[in-house]
């Protein structure tokens, strides 16, 4: 599996392109932490919950759509292009070849979400202390606060990048991987606003059954 | 005969409509086998469904014994070019094949420099295949189709974007293949002046259906060859040929008389002719090509 991932990653000349995506997410992030810590100004907040919730919020969706373009790359246009037909005439199980492609999907955004996480927290903090907008100081609930929020993020954004990848091994189209990715954008705000992420667990679940249903029915159907 | 592909009946379906109708085939080992055919006649169907890159809806195929088809075993000794040259054309044409040997488990960068100067891309190899003109794409699909040196090679129009320099040394390149290490290969083409000059055997599709397969050989023995004459008159040169019981022949719109009864030899026609006052202009002894007795035998049915 780890040679199968590798030979996806030459591939993939163009990886400079999604670190690229990602500085221009975390420096996005950055700027909205700024702007969200003026908002709680006004308010005068009693802690950071509102900006870590809106921060981790923006981040969810962010790679959401993130996922979306590297599904369509590393996935769809295996078909689109139709090298399929080439990676299907070799020895390897279809499924392990399949598996390979998910795994980097998931890797790659999992890991770039969480450095954009560990930035966007540390500017909070540190921007936060500097600027003094909430009525107490960055302290360890806040830090509790956000490594749930965090890891709810983490769960969520896997859960919906594993609809994403179903959908591109069902329809191998950009367009519907596109249209899920902003379908589970909006799934998302109305997740986090009501304070429901715990539901993403059990997507998440749904969502790796789906997953493992479209690559065996699905994915080595190319004509 | 021993042979490295049988198929049995298949089917291929596309919604409602049959693809491949009952087809069977039968690819003797060590052969060049030309699977030649209309456009739309099934052939890339069928090589798809003998890779096992679509599934069959009926009947069964053999590939190396295996009444499973081709499985991971057969996989690693075959090389094939289904539909068109595709590649990662963000990668260089080096980068391609390396990807290829890899997944191939057969990592040799000796062969990969061997197989790029066979198909003359050596100097192109570190090109993206983006930049690559159709005959060179070809030439590299070819190239990545051999490089494991393949018992068994399955190409599909291999030789369409080439040119005629690029076509000899492909043919020249598939009977080095054929003879020197017993690769069986089956090419689909509809160029059937190339494949008289390259198979060894033939199968003639139409309409989803293998409706002739036979050694090249014998349909050269089968295929009648023909007298064709060109006369003065050719209503007097029709009644001399009835009245010597010549009644195989055929008078044709422009000037000339096709006689298919070889019972005498063309001197003799000659001979005949100008004996009764006809003037003689050419006379030849005609062999039918591959592509006449395609259009015949895609004519019957």
């Amino acid at each position: 599996m780890q040679l199968l991932i590798q030979l996806e990653l030459t591939k993939f000349k163009k990886i400079k392109r999604y670190i690229l995506y990602c500085v221009l997410i975390t420096i996005g992030m950055c700027l909205f932490t700024t702007i969200s810590l003026f908002a709680i100004e006004q308010d005068r907040a009693a802690n950071y919950n509102d900006a870590i919730k809106m921060m981790n919020a923006a981040i969810i969706d962010c790679y959401l759509i993130f996922s979306g373009v590297l599904i369509t790359k590393v996935i769809v246009e295996e078909y689109t292009k139709r090298t399929a037909l080439i990676l299907f005439t070799y020895s390897v199980s279809r499924r392990h070849l399949m598996m390979a492609k998910v795994l980097l999907v998931l890797g790659a955004t999992t890991c770039f979400m969480i450095i954009t996480e560990l930035i966007s927290i540390i500017y909070l903090i540190v921007a936060g202390s500097y600027m003094r907008l909430a009525l107490s100081r960055f302290n360890e609930s806040d830090f509790e606060y956000w490594l749930i929020q965090f890891g709810w993020g983490i769960i969520f954004t896997i859960s919906f990048t594993l609809l994403n990848i179903s959908m591109a091994f069902i329809k191998k189209t950009s367009q519907h991987v596109f249209l899920t990715s902003l379908l589970s954008v909006i799934i998302a705000q109305i997740l986090i606003s009501q304070d429901i992420q715990k539901l993403s667990l059990i997507l998440g679940i749904l969502f790796i059954i789906l997953t493992e249903i479209s690559i065996r029915r699905y994915s080595d159907k190319i004509e | 005969m021993e042979y490295c592909i049988v198929g049995k009946n298949i089917e291929k379906l596309y919604g409602a409509k049959k693809v491949l109708n009952n087809v069977d085939i039968h690819v003797p080992i060590n052969s060049i086998y030309g699977l030649i055919g209309p456009n739309g006649a099934g052939k890339s169907t069928l090589l798809k469904c003998i890779m096992n890159l679509i599934h069959i809806d009926g009947g069964n195929i053999k590939v190396f014994g295996n009444t499973a088809g081709m499985g991971k075993y057969e996989l690693n000794r075959t090389g094939s070019l289904i539909e068109y040259p595709y590649f990662y054309d963000d990668l260089t044409g080096m980068e391609n094949l390396l990807i290829h040997s890899k997944y191939m488990g057969y990592y040799d960068k000796k062969r990969i420099d061997e197989v790029l100067d066979e198909v003359d891309l050596t100097k192109d190899a570190e090109k993206k295949t983006a930049n690559y003109s159709m005959g060179m794409r070809q030439r590299l699909a070819i190239a990545r189709a051999i490089l494991i040196k393949p018992e068994l090679l399955i190409l599909d129009e291999p030789i369409n974007a080439l040119d005629p320099d690029g076509i000899k040394k492909m043919r020249e390149l598939f009977i080095l293949l054929n003879e020197k290490w017993d690769t069986t290969i089956i090419i689909s083409s509809h160029i059937l002046s190339e494949m008289e000059y390259l198979a060894s055997d033939i199968g003639i599709m139409s309409n989803g259906k293998i409706i002739k397969e036979k050694p090249l050989k014998e349909i050269h023995k089968e295929n009648k060859d023909k007298i064709v004459a060109r006369v003065d008159d050719l209503s007097k040169a029709a009644i001399i040929l009835e009245e010597r019981g010549v009644q195989d022949f055929k008078v044709m719109d422009d000037g000339q008389i096709h006689i298919f009864d070889l019972t005498y030899d063309a001197s003799y026609f000659a001979e005949l002719f100008v004996r009764n006052g006809l003037k003689l202009y050419q006379i030849d002894i005609v062999k039918k090509t591959l592509e006449e007795y395609f259009f015949e035998v895609a004519g019957r049915n």
